[in-house]
């Protein structure tokens, strides 16, 4: 540095009075290092879980103390924060009654804002319809020690039994920072056969069902608005799932139309459909998949073959299609095979 | 970053040089060094920057399409399959490039606790038959699914079996010939779960049920080759007259109810695994001799069936199929088979 210096005639400090010089070391210790931490903070400030002015919740209302949140026809990403199941509230004279609670804790806690909007009444109980993580991982946004979960007399176990691996699978898909907080939710009280609750003014009779759409169905009765809570015992547009038994599931949907309500919530589509009427497309599968299974077990074909051909009419008519009816077809095709 | 590097070039450029005189030269290499070091630290900062941000895209996108590339390495390097080889059949000389043994599977399993495989062969020279068959699920827990222990009545083998596939992994089958010649066949299956995934269906139905059992019989179809080679009626209604003569092929499906345990499944009331409870072994005896004997492990589904054709030398054989589980339960049913005729109807 000195010789330098020596060799081209040069006064110590003229280096370093140069602007250029200055400018340079500016860059590189001032912006470089101010961006990096601009760049770090911007990406700190977008949270996974964004709050309900950054990204709109959507609970609308569809009848009179009846809120409402629409799924999308999704299945998880991070981009849909789960939130891909009908979720929702009834609102009655004394408190509020939760119809399932959203595909994350993220989901749960942004409906549970959402739900403070629109009512400051208690919520006295959280109604989880079955245990597919789309409708229940929300449990831990309304957990306060007040309110009571309630779900079908098989739903402990099935908790118990799945609860874990939804989260384990639905985190390798959506990243950690969606599901932050995310617990599985046992109900603290279940229901064998009926149970009624009344939120003041407006009675509720709870329903569990037999293995159908899965072995823990659960519907909720709004006996004075006649609304039939179908939870997933009825799909619209989002191709429907057999986890239980296409049998059992068939049967129940002759059960359900005896019940005397004009309009049903279902658990994907809708939101607000006319009933019994509601159920008609989803009868119609259901009706086209044994039917196909049937034949083609008649015949000998392979579950390899009904894979690719039940219910293959269908295919136009609902979304998800491909990512659900082969699986469909290979669960039913496996219980229809024991006929 | 590349604003304030436009910015330095500027200045470059500019007023900053004529503050110097004689050691201008010198200024401009000792700026064009730090120019330099300032563009390679812009780099390396662009860089982090541009992972940083690459991961969160990729994170956004297709969970399928993240795990792509790990896919590719497997099939390419497959590390597993050499081990398990030389652990299974030592150092024997596998042919696996024949077109003796086919097998279909699913690319991507619809439900990796139900994949169905199916395993044919043809014909072989007079006097060879398979004597054993080996099913292996290469990234499987426990990789052999079933080891088929086979009588030279079954014919040419036309197999199929249901199994879990717990991560994605090649599925093969091994076929020894009974002069000790080995075959294989493999497909790739893309599958999660399988062995982990709880009980889908209302388990506590499927306990009540255990060890019930069904017979399903078929008309043996031939096979899509076999029409292929046929060419008119004429062709067709020989295949048939071979079909209906004696020892007639015939095509049947054994079913058994059973959880089959893989002691993968988490309870969480006990926090313990669910202890494996599966089918050890399934014993196919036609008209009281041995057809087919299976040594089944975890990655048989849940509710396991064996359907295969076998040469019968009867008009209605009797089936008799005999299931034992790892709690040395045995559960066994005898039937008698439809003529040929009266399936036919």
């Amino acid at each position: 540095m000195k010789s330098w210096r020596r060799q081209n005639h040069l006064k110590r400090g003229d280096l370093r009075r140069n602007p250029l010089y200055k400018t340079i070391l500016a860059i590189f210790f001032l912006i470089i290092p101010l961006g990096t931490l601009m760049v770090q903070a911007a990406e700190t400030a977008t949270p996974a879980c964004p709050s309900l002015e950054q990204r709109p919740f959507n609970l609308k209302q569809v009848a009179k103390g009846v809120y409402l949140r629409k799924g999308r026809h999704e299945t998880f990403t991070k981009d849909n924060l789960n939130a891909i199941a009908n979720i929702g509230l009834i609102i009655g004279d004394t408190s509020v009654a939760v119809i399932d609670t959203g595909g994350s804790f993220c989901d749960g806690s942004r409906f549970h804002k959402a739900l403070r909007q629109v009512t400051d009444k208690p919520i006295s109980h959280v109604i989880n319809t079955h245990v597919h993580p789309d409708h229940n991982l929300g449990n831990a946004a309304f957990v306060n020690g007040k309110s009571i979960f309630i779900g079908h007399k098989n739903l402990p176990r099935a908790v118990a039994d799945k609860g874990q691996i939804y989260i384990e699978n639905i985190t390798r898909i959506v990243g950690k920072d969606v599901m932050a907080g995310t617990k599985s939710i046992p109900p603290s009280v279940t229901v064998t056969d009926e149970m009624k609750l009344n939120l003041g003014n407006r009675p509720l009779t709870l329903m569990a069902l037999p293995t159908s759409h899965t072995n823990q169905d659960l519907v909720v009765f709004d006996e004075s608005q006649k609304i039939l809570w179908s939870g997933d015992l009825v799909f619209h547009e989002h191709t429907p799932v057999v986890d239980g038994s296409l049998l059992g599931w068939q049967t129940v949907m002759e059960r359900l139309a005896k019940i005397p309500a004009t309009h049903l919530i279902p658990g994907h589509g809708g939101p607000w459909l006319p009933w019994p009427e509601g159920a008609t497309d989803q009868i119609r599968y259901l009706n086209k998949l044994a039917t196909d299974l049937r034949r083609i077990i008649s015949n000998g074909g392979t579950m390899l073959e009904a894979q690719k051909q039940a219910a293959k009419e269908e295919e136009e008519k609902w979304k998800l299609f491909e990512e659900f009816n082969p699986r469909n077809a290979s669960a039913a095709f496996a219980e229809l095979e024991w006929e | 970053m590349n604003m304030s590097c436009k910015a330095l070039t500027y200045k470059n450029s500019g007023s900053g040089l004529k503050h110097f005189d004689s050691g201008a030269l010198i200024y401009k290499q000792k700026i064009s060094r730090l120019l330099a070091c300032c563009l390679i630290a812009a780099a390396f900062t662009a860089t982090t920057f541009t992972s940083l941000t690459g991961r969160n895209t990729v994170m956004a996108a297709d969970p399928v399409a993240k795990a792509a590339p790990a896919v590719k390495q497997v099939i390419e390097e497959d590390p597993v399959w050499p081990e398990l080889k030389t652990e299974l059949f030592e150092s024997r000389a596998i042919n696996s490039e024949n077109s003796l043994l086919t097998m279909e599977a699913p690319y991507r399993a619809h439900d990796a606790a139900l994949v169905p495989i199916v395993i044919k062969a043809n014909q072989f020279k007079p006097g060879q038959y398979i004597k054993a068959l080996t099913l292996v699920v290469d990234n499987n827990p426990v990789p052999v699914a079933a080891v088929f222990d086979l009588s030279p009545k079954l014919g040419p083998l036309h197999l199929e079996t249901r199994i879990r596939i717990n991560q994605y992994s090649y599925v093969r089958a091994i076929a020894e010939m009974n002069d000790g010649s080995l075959f294989m066949v493999a497909k790739y299956v893309k599958a999660a779960g399988g062995c982990s995934a709880p009980a889908m269906k209302d388990m506590e139905a499927r306990i009540a049920a255990i060890g019930r059992m069904k017979l399903r019989q078929f008309t043996a179809k031939p096979d899509m080759k076999s029409d292929e080679h046929s060419s008119g009626d004429m062709a067709k209604s020989d295949t048939a007259k071979q079909l209906q003569s004696t020892p007639a092929q015939r095509e049947i499906q054994l079913m058994v109810r059973h959880p089959n345990y893989s002691g993968m499944q988490l309870n969480q009331e006990t926090g313990y695994y669910i202890p494996a409870h599966y089918v050890e072994k399934i014993t196919v005896n036609i008209d009281g001799e041995q057809l087919m004997k299976v040594d089944g492990a975890i990655s048989l589904s849940e509710d396991p069936i064996i359907r295969f054709r076998f040469q019968a030398a009867t008009e209605q054989p009797t089936v008799k199929l005999i299931v034992t589980d790892t709690k040395k339960q045995t559960f066994e049913t005898e039937w008698k088979m439809k003529s040929p005729s009266e399936l036919g109807s």
